[in-house]
């Protein structure tokens, strides 16, 4: 048997040749990124004839199969097995039959709607009866080790939970003390407690923290002498099968089920100073709910391409480059002759537009990379990042195999050598990576806008723990007015901008380590 | 019995009737801001708000003080009091999740209202002399908001009786009106120094209901909701004035827009108030 012998020179020849190609292939894929790469997606999906975007429409669509078109064009897979992946949004009335009968010890007692309870609106249409579990604030926190549900079966049944969490005037309190963390969300503590199986949800009001003891739900324009059914806001419709009846209880149910409003304090204060669950059944009961709903849904498009990566091992692993590419739409009051379309040109005609370019840049170039990329368009981020909270909630590739995200908006205007990088603080090896790759752009680069970390798709990334940043140019005079054109779009800075994260994405998918969030506390709000 | 005993009996029964009489005195309420007299009181504050928009929960907590004056312009012979009503300077401090802000009311300090009060303290008209650019409606505080005056009894009152007033507020904002409908529940509690004042101090309850609408960059904008406020009024009778007033206040409301965004917002809202005259 012949033994074969490398050099060392050799070895270090192809070593470093083969670097070099790799990076002589970066700076050619570079080069599909400039002002022309741009401009052309950036005037389109900013033009009039797009109406402003808003979610859900027709010219929202239409924005969608353009932008779906150029990544077919520049030769990426569709993601998941499609360009686009529809989301339904729609609006969600309050339905005829709502209704809350508890017996009670033998006794059967029905509640008011609006006096006594008030659906949510997240709530099924549908009626369950159970008995009734009491879950305290119906968190799951084991970082804290904290969990409402680890002393009680909920399964099939209907679990009471109150609001906000423990230690909330406590600014020594894990849960974050002063400021509301994510656990106190009403959005958390529902799926928690569908997760736990819950087949129904009362939610109370905290009386430890709060006086007044609500039966507010969700203001229904139904159930209102003064609130138009026109204000109904648009929303993101959840398969009704992963839904459940969610109801705020009021003073009447919490008195029936405790005895009094100061007994549930008690058992609430007691919690608070032992950061212990006090969960139990609530004996001798069976509730019975129902609510309806009636649902319009019209829906908008999340626009995805994938570049698999090439390492057998890390291709399973990837990286996110996100930007939404709705606006708001056109004015819906104006005078005669006024400009009536917000095009949204910087907001974030441009932050899509550099999306495009870099699937220009992946694809033509033939650049490979070990980490697999995923470029998202998001639609429904001005009504409340919505798209991207839907994609966090059914991610195309898992969530603990996304080893990082980072999101673009807004990124043609101010001052043309500087940009913000939001997030860094959370996520300092990201910050790196980014100033590192800034050495070839050389920005001035921002990190004063840390308290915009939830004003962006990011957000919803970093609330799932993925390691996440933003970057953007920052807000203008022309933010959000019908003066965002094309025309006033800094096209060298955008281009510049795009030329930094085309190589922040390429530096984070050709890495291997695993980025740490710093703070485990997710309290964007 | 002997007679001895009945006369004992008769004698002690009209003392105690007389005592009773004596300790049951009559007040007569009113306001007495006197003619070129100028008022000055402070007023504290503690407020948190929690509303939900985009399916996310916020929390605000303002705190802080503003100084405002009443300058008594006048008396018609009805007796109405005209006054004119201005804040001098004020600070909230403001702590919401996206940042912190302290907002300086100094910019607002002498912008004044006329407003034409009852002795009985009903508000009779209100009148705008001053604009204020921004708006401070917006804000939650009006040179109005600084004269809350309790309604005080047409009749005289006893300690431990009770009297209501119904009012409805009107207020024009941003192009709109927002109505406010106060039942008010007044006891007289008894008499106590405050501030180096002699007072009568009186107990209130209010259940609040507010409807409006409004029209705010194009869109409109429209409220909905029910409060009540607890409190105590401490009045100096003889002056005829408010010294020291304290109110806790829990609010539950709704605020929807239509136009550009449609947004339904239910807003809770908690506030404890302390207002006290400054100076003798």
């Amino acid at each position: 048997m012949k033994k074969y012998f490398i050099s060392p020179l050799l070895f270090a020849a192809l070593l470093f040749g083969g670097c070099s190609s790799h990076n002589s292939l970066i700076d050619k894929s570079i080069e599909f990124i400039n002002e022309e790469s741009l401009r052309p997606h950036l005037f389109y999906l900013a033009s009039d004839s797009l109406k402003g975007r808003p979610t859900p429409s027709t010219e929202l669509d239409k924005a969608a199969e353009y932008i779906a078109m150029k990544f077919q064009s520049a030769g990426l897979s569709p993601a998941g097995g499609s360009y686009l992946h529809s989301i339904n949004f729609g609006k969600t009335n309050l339905g005829e039959e709502n209704f809350l009968k508890v017996i009670k010890d033998g006794v059967s007692r029905s509640f008011e709607i609006k006096t006594d309870f008030t659906p949510l609106e997240v709530t099924a249409s549908r009626e369950v009866t159970g008995g009734v579990v009491f879950a305290g604030y119906g968190i799951t926190a084991p970082e804290y080790q904290y969990d409402d549900y680890a002393s009680v079966d909920v399964k099939g049944k209907i679990v009471l939970i109150l609001r906000h969490e423990p230690g909330e005037t406590d600014s020594l309190s894990v849960f974050d003390g002063i400021k509301l963390s994510e656990y106190s969300q009403v959005n958390y503590k529902v799926r928690n407690a569908i997760e736990h199986g819950a087949a129904g949800i009362m939610l109370a009001t905290d009386p430890l923290n709060h006086s007044f003891i609500s039966a507010q739900g969700f203001p229904w324009p139904s159930l209102s002498k003064f609130i138009p059914k026109d204000a109904l806001p648009v929303g993101i419709i959840e398969d009704e099968s992963l839904k459940v009846p969610v109801i705020q209880a009021g003073r009447n149910v919490i008195n029936l089920f405790f005895g009094s409003v100061d007994s549930l304090k008690q058992i609430e204060s007691e919690i608070n100073r032992s950061m212990k669950p006090n969960s139990f059944l609530i004996r001798e009961t069976e509730a019975a709910i129902k609510t309806s709903t009636r649902i319009e849904i019209k829906p908008a498009s999340l626009v995805a391409v994938y570049h698999e990566g090439s390492d057998p091992e890390l291709k399973n692993e990837v990286i996110i480059l996100g930007a939404h590419y709705d606006h708001v739409g056109p004015k819906k009051q104006f005078e005669k002759d006024e400009d009536i379309i917000y095009n949204g040109a910087d907001d974030n005609a441009s932050g899509t537009s550099a999306l495009i370019a870099i699937a220009d840049a992946i694809g033509k170039s033939g650049l490979k990379t070990k980490r697999s990329i995923l470029l998202l368009a998001f639609p429904g981020e001005e009504i409340g990042l919505m798209g991207s909270e839907y994609y966090t909630n059914h991610p195309i590739l898992p969530l603990e195999k996304t080893a990082a995200m980072i999101n673009i908006d807004m990124i043609g205007r101010n001052a043309p050598d500087s940009l913000y990088i939001i997030g860094a603080s959370r996520c300092p090896e990201l910050g790196e990576i980014v100033k590192a790759e800034n050495g070839e752009t050389g920005f001035l680069l921002d990190y004063s806008k840390e308290s915009y970390l939830s004003r962006s798709d990011q957000a919803n990334f970093l609330k799932k723990n993925v390691p996440s940043l933003f970057l953007t140019s920052g807000e203008h005079s022309d933010y959000h007015k019908v003066t965002d054109e094309a025309s006033r779009i800094d096209f060298d800075k955008a281009a510049k901008v795009t030329r930094l994260v085309f190589r922040t994405i390429i530096r984070l998918a050709d890495d291997s380590r695993k980025y740490k969030i710093t703070s485990n506390k997710v309290s964007l709000f | 019995m002997s007679r001895l005993n009945q006369k004992l009996i008769l004698l002690s029964s009209f003392v105690l009737l007389m005592t009773i009489c004596l300790q049951a005195q009559n007040y007569k309420l009113r306001y007495k801001f006197e003619k070129g007299k100028t008022y000055k009181y402070e007023l504290k504050m503690d407020q948190e708000i929690t509303q939900t928009a985009m399916g996310q929960e916020m929390k605000v907590s303002n705190s802080g003080s503003v100084f405002s004056k009443i300058v008594a312009e006048n008396t018609e012979p009805a007796g109405n009091m005209s006054v004119i009503v201005s804040i001098d300077s004020g600070r909230i401090k403001s702590h919401n999740p996206m940042k912190d802000t302290t907002v300086n009311l100094s910019q607002y300090a002498n912008k004044r209202t006329r407003m034409v009060v009852s002795p009985e303290g009903k508000l009779v008209k209100s009148e705008i002399i001053d604009t204020v650019k921004q708006g401070l409606e917006t804000m939650g505080f009006s040179s109005r908001s600084m004269m809350q005056l309790a309604k005080l009894p047409v009749q005289d009152i006893k300690n431990g009786e009770t009297w209501k007033v119904n009012d409805i507020d009107s207020l024009d904002m941003m192009g709109g009106k927002i109505i406010n409908t106060m039942e008010n529940t007044y006891t007289l509690l008894g008499t106590e120094k405050k501030l180096q004042h002699d007072c009568l101090k009186i107990g209130f309850s209010t259940d609040t209901k507010t409807n409006g609408k409004a029209k705010i960059m194009g869109m409109e904008f429209f409220i909905e909701g029910t409060g009540k406020s607890t409190g105590t009024v401490w009045f100096d009778l003889k002056a005829g004035i408010p010294v020291h007033t304290e109110s806790d206040t829990n609010s539950e409301m709704t605020m929807a827009t239509t136009g550009q965004q449609n947004m339904i917002i239910p807003i809770t809202q908690s506030t404890k108030i302390a207002q006290s005259l400054l100076g003798k």
